[in-house]
């Protein structure tokens, strides 16, 4: 997967962004047609779910499914429009236009997939409106041109519920501009099958972190303000795979990450060492 | 006789009547003088309290057919009557005891009341509390050890009436926590404080009236006896009588330093005593361990669980000793402490742990779903208790089998738990019991092969085998049973050693879960009647959560079970008064967001007392718009002025940096410049952009308002401090909001230390709106002015904010007071404690007041500069703006 740095010079190729491997999914439910038919009918997506779950996996998998490019833009709250849309560079004695990644795949067509979108700035996240509805246009205001989008462009954005405070929320005129595709963790075989692929551990194994992690979701409100993520678990396996010892990985990968609480943490290590 | 009850009658009144029907049936029983006695008891009362004139005549055949011989009815009757009338509620008490009391020891009702009168000579309260706790004593401790428990008691009245009745007070709780036999040390070690306490002279004024005469010079011992007493509840069943000894010495020797620090010692106020009761306790309280133990029951369960002391059964259940587990379908309860591994808090931990998992997965694998009829074959056999033990063992074998499976990484813990457990079994030479070779697999070493023993053994790879449920190990059980008593002889039988539970495993108890199954639904259901009203219907699940946190507010330790209430009574009313307390406060909660606990400084401990004092941080009711728009228009030309004042003091709000290495735009002086450079053979500048900055006013100011009782005052206006105090607020926001500062507005009024009420009307984060401006009108006069636990929470809020500024600032009209917040000096250094701790947050804090006579403290407390005293309190909305301005510019 390729990120785009904004400030970087040259024009790109929409080559680069081409997935040119496989990525591992296993599709839950019917997302994989709900993104086909979003594409044809050029409606924009939301992935709404929590952290680790494989929404942006989902996202190159459909990307390499659809022999389409795909632009990831992973979203902080320095993000100006600029980033997205822009701007004029020095070239030896005169400027040159270079396109941000959103108006590369206007331009060119492709999928635009803004990551944890209500990390951008809220002027930023406007920029895009006019990309979402029925115009398909985006305004290059420096340049004085509108520009229009290309059949095959999609925009995508993700959205994690889990940090929903009022700082941190996006605006109903921008989250009414998507159908929304919901991301849960996968169901316990899906899952195992997942950590043994990705992290190349026994079955076994794959099976305890799935338990253990079970557990750790339940507690989601009672203690933990999230579950942990399937990609902890496969964090876990890998640290398995190379020898660290089946608690002991749990701890580093599993427990440390998703709290600084002692009670918590001793709560989480107590189940832990009850199933390994 | 018949004058005292012609006499009687005519007290009486309506009820007269009742004088009649005691002569008739009631005086014959405790002849001629013994009724005397009793009408001469009445006619004290009927003077002063009807109600109780009353309940004694009604009463008195019941009371007095519980005694058989006539003569001790006779003789109880003169001894209560010999107590006498300036002591009524001395005989009150034993009147009201007389009956629950005779109904368990009849034998021994006159020297009961004796003691009472021993005691009423030394002080009426000591006697009371006495009589109310002997029917709970008697029941607990039986006659011979209540004997000694009153004579205990009166030893230490004739050192210390005081510390008596703390003594007689808090025995019925404190000993059920201890064993009965170490009441005597207990007792007796409260003696030893009594004599050792020190003497401290009063300090009276030289002129003072006290300061002649006979008081003159005289000291008084200090009260530590009594405090120990009071504090015993909270301390026993923690430490050991050994312990507790050395608590004792330690508590002497802090007062023999420090006369007035004992006292907060053993009243367990000061934070040195009660680190010095944790340093004491040996093996690990299920009070530390327990939190973490109910998380991990709930995330194991995926559900609320709720883990509970054993200690609370303990009374009820002789012979099992402390150490023992029990379930009663959903709560579970455990042991208080754990010290099987001496000091060696990890491994006592891991056998807490066991000990849970163990109950939890009853609960799961559905044990307590067992076949009652069944059940009941357990107790035809000739010896059912051995019956029902060895289901017990096949069912705990059976979940333990199901356990491991689930959690291999707890079967290893066990393992190593039971490997160290049997090898100080051995140490100590203790016997292997049946159920443990059985189970471990291990060799009794008692010679003599037990005939039980291999068939267990095959019972046992029955149920584990077949991947059993509940009734096939009864089944199991009892088809055990039917063999080993054919087989064998009685004799045999009776020469077995040891079946003694394996030590992790609790009591299965189907009764317990039975009656807290039904007792518990009784009284949701009396309650539920109780506590709706014609009108209105307490919705089911607020009244299950009520009872929820009914149970959680007793802590791990709870010294009721809710199910044994009986839906009618006292007691049953003491749960429904609390429930609809706490359906209030659910109410109420709708508006809160959290509640926290602070500590709070003592001046005189030079100690914080610990998690003193709870905030509950609400939101403001709403209270329309009237007030907001009325003080809009009344101060339309200030609010005007205000706003174009502030909007000057903004700064730009998007900022543009010339000449930088990168940014947005493109600098064309600069790239100009550039190019000439680079034409001209320099190396040329690179910083040719122009870089947009986003400027914001780096402060962040919270207003934390009085809304204490005392604001309701009148002023000459005909406002009301609080009203002033909310229009200077309403212009401060206006102006706030001009100058684009991050505000947040809070009110607060305290009752007590566990209501310090903190209303937020604004939070820094939210948008000014409508609810917002309706809520100043919500603002409105309350109880007292806890500072120091607000500004602790105010101090915590404003800490959030990462901006460069951060401000506190106190609208108040006078000085710190509360109910229970000491006198005027402790609630002042609590004050400026708490301003201190907000500075060493980064939190600045500035007080506004109207009060005066401030002046004498405020410079203390806020120090020199950080407070202002407005003469003219209608001048407040003018000011605080002005003041504001000074401050942050």
């Amino acid at each position: 997967m390729t990120q785009v740095k904004a400030t970087a010079s040259g024009e790109r190729k929409m080559e680069e962004f081409r997935i040119e491997s496989e990525p591992f999914y296993l599709p839950i439910d019917d997302e994989v047609s709900l993104f086909r038919i979003a594409h044809e009918n050029k409606l924009p997506l939301m992935l709404k779910g929590p952290t680790g779950c494989g929404k942006t996996r989902f996202m190159s998998y459909m990307a390499f499914q659809m022999g389409l490019p795909l632009i990831t833009v992973a979203c902080h709250e320095d993000l100006t429009t600029s980033d997205l849309v822009g701007r004029y560079l020095l070239d030896g004695g005169s400027t040159r236009w270079q396109d941000g990644p959103l108006a590369l795949a206007v331009r060119h067509g492709g999928i635009c997939y803004l990551d944890e979108i209500v990390e951008a700035r809220k002027d930023t996240t406007v920029a895009i409106h006019p990309l979402t509805d029925d115009r398909r246009v985006l305004p290059l205001e420096k340049k004085g041109q509108i520009m229009e989008a290309t059949d095959t462009f999609m925009l995508a954005i993700s959205y994690n519920p889990g940090y929903q405070t009022v700082l941190k929320d996006l605006k109903q005129s921008t989250k009414q501009r998507f159908i929304t595709i919901e991301f849960d963790f996968p169901e316990a075989s899906l899952e195992v099958e997942i950590v043994m692929r990705e992290s190349g551990v026994e079955r076994k194994n794959a099976a305890d972190l799935r338990k253990v992690a079970e557990k750790f979701r339940a507690m989601k409100n009672r203690g933990l303000d999230e579950g942990v993520s399937t990609r902890l678990l496969i964090y876990a396996g890998i640290l398995i795979r190379n020898a660290v010892a089946p608690r002991r990985a749990c701890s580093i990968a599993m427990i440390d990450p998703i709290t600084d609480d002692p009670e918590i943490k001793k709560t989480l290590e107590e189940i832990v060492s009850s199933i390994i | 006789m018949a004058s005292r009850a012609e006499s009687l009658k005519a007290k009486l009144g309506p009820s007269a009547r009742l004088v009649d029907q005691f002569m008739d049936q009631t005086a014959g029983l405790m002849a001629e003088g013994g009724a005397e006695a009793w009408l001469s008891i009445v006619e004290i009362f009927a003077t002063f309290d009807k109600p109780m004139a009353v309940r004694m005549l009604s009463s008195a055949e019941k009371i007095m057919t519980g005694l058989d011989d006539p003569q001790i009815r006779e003789n109880a009757a003169r001894i209560i009557l010999g107590i006498g009338r300036p002591r009524w509620s001395v005989m009150a008490a034993a009147i009201n005891n007389m009956g629950p009391f005779i109904a368990i020891e009849p034998g021994y009702t006159l020297e009961w009341l004796s003691h009472g009168v021993a005691l009423a000579k030394v002080d009426q309260d000591v006697a009371s509390n006495y009589f109310n706790a002997s029917v709970e004593m008697l029941e607990h401790l039986g006659a011979n050890r209540f004997e000694l428990w009153a004579s205990l008691g009166e030893e230490l009245a004739a050192k210390s009436w005081k510390a008596a009745k703390e003594y007689f007070k808090s025995s019925p709780e404190a000993l059920k926590k201890i064993e009965p036999g170490d009441m005597e040390e207990w007792a007796r070690l409260g003696m030893y404080i009594v004599e050792k306490a020190p003497t401290v002279k009063k300090n009276y004024n030289a002129h003072s009236m006290l300061a002649q005469g006979a008081a003159a010079g005289k000291g008084s011992k200090m009260g530590l006896g009594e405090q120990y007493f009071q504090s015993a509840p909270q301390i026993l069943g923690r430490l050991s009588i050994h312990a507790l000894k050395d608590w004792v010495e330690k508590g002497l020797e802090v007062t023999g330093a420090h006369n007035e620090k004992g006292s907060s010692f053993f009243s367990l106020q000061s934070g040195g005593s009660r680190v010095a009761v944790d340093d004491l306790v040996k093996g690990l309280e299920l009070r530390d361990a327990h939190i973490v133990l109910r998380s991990y029951a709930e995330a194991l369960m995926g559900r609320t669980a709720q883990v509970r002391s054993s200690a609370i059964f303990y009374k009820n259940m002789p012979g099992l000793g402390r150490f023992f587990a029990v379930g009663d379908g959903s709560r579970i309860y455990l042991p208080n402490n754990l010290g099987e591994f001496g000091d060696d808090k990890d491994s006592n931990f891991k056998l807490f742990k066991l000990m849970l998992t163990h109950e939890m997965a009853h609960i799961e694998l559905g044990t307590f779903a067992a076949d009652r009829e069944k059940l009941l074959r357990l107790a035809r056999f000739r010896d059912q208790a051995l019956a029902y033990m060895v289901f017990e063992f096949l069912e705990d074998e059976r979940v333990d089998a199901v356990m491991d499976l689930l959690y291999p990484g707890l079967a290893k813990d066990k393992s190593s738990i039971i490997a160290s457990y049997a090898k100080q079994k051995k140490t100590a030479g203790d016997p292997v019991s049946l159920f443990e070779a059985v189970s471990f697999g291990v060799e009794m070493d008692t010679g003599t092969e037990d005939p039980l023993l291999p068939i267990l053994i095959a019972a046992r790879e029955r149920v584990l085998a077949q991947g059993a449920g509940v009734d096939d190990a009864l089944d199991e059980a009892i088809r055990a049973i039917e063999q080993f008593e054919q087989e064998v002889d009685l004799e045999t039988r009776l020469a077995r050693k040891s079946a003694d539970r394996i030590f992790h495993r609790g009591v299965i108890d189907f009764e317990l879960v039975d009656k807290a199954a039904t007792g518990l639904a009784a009284v949701k259901e009396a309650a539920r009647i109780r506590l709706s009203s014609s009108e209105q219907e307490i919705p089911a699940d607020i009244l299950e959560e009520a009872f929820i946190r009914l149970e959680e507010s007793e802590g791990v330790e709870p010294d009721k079970l809710l199910w044994q209430i009986a839906p009618t009574g006292e007691r049953f009313d003491e749960v429904a008064d609390h429930l609809r307390q706490i359906i209030d406060d659910i109410e109420n909660e709708k508006r809160f967001r959290v509640a926290v606990h602070y500590d709070e400084w003592d001046n005189g401990l030079e100690d914080y007392k610990k998690e003193w004092c709870r905030v509950r941080e609400m939101d403001m009711p709403t209270a329309g718009m009237t007030f907001y728009t009325r003080t809009m228009k009344e101060n339309y030309g200030l609010v005007s002025q205000l706003k174009r004042h502030f909007t000057l003091l903004r700064p730009d709000r998007v900022q543009r940096f010339f000449r930088e290495e990168r940014g947005d735009e493109v600098d064309y002086n600069a790239l100009v410049e550039s190019m000439v450079e680079k034409m001209a053979g320099i190396t040329p500048s690179d910083r040719v952009y122009i870089r947009r900055e986003k400027n914001l006013r780096d402060v962040s100011v919270a207003f934390l308002v009085d809304m204490s009782y005392s604001t309701s005052e009148e002023l000459p206006s005909g406002k009301t401090i609080v009203d002033i105090e909310k229009t200077g607020i309403i212009l401060m926001a206006e102006a706030l909001e001009a100058i684009g500062d991050q505000w947040a507005v809070y009110g607060f009024s305290t009752n007590r230390r566990d209501r310090a009420d903190f209303y937020v009307v604004r939070d820094f984060d939210q948008p000014y709106n409508d609810e917002v401006k309706m809520r100043f009108g919500a603002m409105e006069p309350m109880a007292q002015t806890r500072l120091g636990a607000v500004i602790r929470h105010a101090n915590r809020l404003v800490a959030r904010m990462n901006t460069r500024i951060r401000l506190l600032i106190l609208i108040s009209d006078g000085r710190p007071y509360d109910v229970d917040y000491g006198d005027a000096k402790y609630a002042v250094e609590d004050t400026r404690r708490a301003l201190w701790e907000g500075k060493r947050k980064g939190v600045t804090s500035f007080c506004v007041t109207v009060d005066k006579k401030s002046r004498d403290y405020l410079p203390y407390m806020y120090g020199q500069s950080n407070y202002t005293v407005i003469d003219n309190i209608e001048a407040l909305p003018i000011m605080m703006p002005l003041i504001y301005k000074r401050l942050t510019t």
